[in-house]
């Protein structure tokens, strides 16, 4: 609770700090805000859950899921020092509705009532469509807030819808009572349930941008700000994913093997069709947002089973993805800065001449999102992979051979960085020097090496 | 189903107020229908979401506008596969 109050209360004063010209230390303020948020976050949690009649629960589960972001958002922080420089009138409003996102997020994955649930994805969309249109005189940025923001309404509107039909067939919003009333109302009204269970599971597939539902996701990525596109890519997924693998849990009892299997279907489309078409991809951010759609898939396959090791399974998973994904971000923006010039794969030409370094963070986290032994989105995908096994076969096949597919795409780019020769064009060297983006790197790096050693350090 | 094939942004943000509209009367049906006002306190939600949702996507139109000089969204294809 202290953390939500916290970060709103930042949020406004970081929109007051931008008009008022303290935009220097707008970065530095937002660290600390969101460093003390979480250290509030463990605080309370020290103390068991907290329920807030029950409308919110601070469980272990949630707050995980709340610090996972908020680390997240501290790494992107930390790269806006540079990452903004075109838009600097309107740095405090960015910094602002970041925060503003983070209480949606906080709603979202705590909530326990269908209200905050409607609430927190709203609270964390409504900001969003703004970031992603941020770059205000760039057609493409516009382009993908519109498209963004139609596709949100659109999946409002059958959150909305599921939330009502889920309504009418148990009269009440709260989780705990639709679960215990959920075998009468099996009964009695089998099916306005199911469809409203369904379109529920159809919003939340539009969040997070499953396949069939994710045919705005490459367009906003490419389109809006690479800042923006990191921070969709990591604390916006975890959120919605989080949410999502709330919502089955709670209401593991009410739904069908029907249901069940659309969601294995699902998952297996969204792997293998995402996995294809990032290897037709020639600009690196559409790259990045299929391969981000087929991790999706990876996941929803960790939520066919529920049990108890499934939160921690996925934490994991998400942790490991948001590490490399920041990674990788950081270092586009190293290397493009220039928020006008296209993403083609050829900006990585030669970069390991030019950069050494750069090259071999970027081949790490690359790796390590494809899923190469030694780095941790092995043991990610691993435990997903053992889990699933047992009642899933056939989807374990498919994702493997997903995978290997997407060994292909992510190689690409490092063949880019060692094997190609520069042009005479690009040859220009990374003339600014950005230690806020070094220092992101070098972060995540350590994060992904600590996780590869000791997979078990993270548990619920 | 008006969000899906009609060209005019304008015209789009109101399809997608009459979806929203669609829920808040299926909400406020249920609710007295029930006797059970969490419902209808729901609708009052859902409206204030409509309104920030709608403001924040006419300042969207405006700024294509200032762009492309039209409301056309057939105009934005930009970005392609």
């Amino acid at each position: 609770m202290k953390t939500l109050i916290l970060l709103f209360i930042s949020g406004i004063f970081s929109l007051f700090g931008g008009i008022f010209g303290l935009k220097k230390i707008l970065p530095l303020f937002a660290t600390i805000a969101l460093a003390t948020a979480l250290g509030y976050l463990f605080y309370d949690s020290y103390y068991g859950p907290e329920n807030l009649r029950n409308m919110l629960i601070f469980d272990n589960y949630s707050t995980f899921l709340i610090a996972i972001a908020i680390c997240s958002t501290i790494l992107i922080t930390i790269m806006s020092v540079k990452g903004f420089s075109y838009t600097d009138e309107s740095f405090g409003d960015i910094i602002g509705l970041m925060f503003f996102v983070l209480c949606g997020v906080v709603c979202m994955v705590s909530f326990n009532n269908m209200v905050m649930l409607f609430l927190g994805i709203e609270i964390l969309s409504i900001p969003l469509y703004v970031m992603v249109g941020s770059n205000r005189n760039n057609l493409k940025s516009n382009e993908a807030s519109l498209k963004y923001f139609i596709m949100g309404a659109f999946a409002t509107g059958f959150l909305l819808f599921g939330i009502a039909l889920i309504y009418g067939a148990t009269r009440t919003f709260d989780l705990d009572a639709i679960r215990s009333l959920s075998a009468t109302a099996l009964e009695s009204n089998p099916a306005m349930i199911s469809i409203g269970l369904l379109f529920v599971t159809i919003a939340f597939a539009f969040k997070i941008a499953a396949v069939p539902f994710h045919y705005w996701s490459p367009d906003v990525y490419q389109g809006s700000p690479t800042l923006v596109t990191a921070f969709m890519a990591t604390v916006v997924k975890t959120a919605g994913l989080g949410a999502f693998m709330k919502f089955i849990i709670y209401l593991s009892p009410m739904l069908s093997s029907d249901w069940y299997l659309i969601l294995a279907i699902m998952s297996a489309a969204t792997m293998l069709f995402a996995n294809m078409v990032a290897v037709m991809q020639d600009d690196f951010k559409r790259m990045m947002a299929y391969s981000s759609i087929s991790h999706v898939g990876y996941v929803l396959m960790a939520l066919l089973t529920v049990n108890k090791d499934t939160p921690s399974i996925v934490g994991f998973y998400l942790v490991v993805y948001s590490l490399a994904t920041i990674g990788i971000f950081a270092c586009l923006l190293i290397i493009n800065p220039n928020h006008n010039k296209d993403n083609s794969l050829s900006i990585f030409n030669g970069l390991g001449k030019r950069s050494p370094f750069l090259a071999l963070i970027l081949t790490v986290c690359l790796l390590s999102l494809s899923g190469i032994p030694p780095f941790p989105g092995f043991f990610a995908k691993y435990s997903i992979f053992k889990q699933a096994i047992s009642e899933h076969l056939w989807l374990v096949v498919i994702a493997i051979c997903s995978s290997a597919i997407s060994i292909y795409y992510y190689f690409r780019a490092i063949t880019a960085m060692y094997f190609n020769k520069v042009e005479a064009e690009e040859s220009t060297e990374l003339t600014e020097k950005n230690y806020a983006g070094y220092l992101v790197i070098t972060l995540s790096l350590i994060g992904l090496i600590v996780l590869a050693i000791f997979p078990g350090i993270i548990g619920l | 189903m008006g969000v899906l094939i009609r060209r005019n942004g304008i015209v789009l943000l109101m399809c997608v107020e009459l979806m929203l509209n669609a829920v808040n009367l299926l909400f406020t049906a249920f609710s007295t229908y029930f006797q059970d006002s969490a419902g209808q306190i729901f609708v009052f939600f859902i409206m204030v979401v409509a309104a920030a949702e709608v403001a924040v996507g006419l300042a969207i139109l405006v700024m294509i506008y200032r762009n492309t000089k039209s409301v056309d969204i057939s105009l934005l294809d930009k970005l392609k596969h």
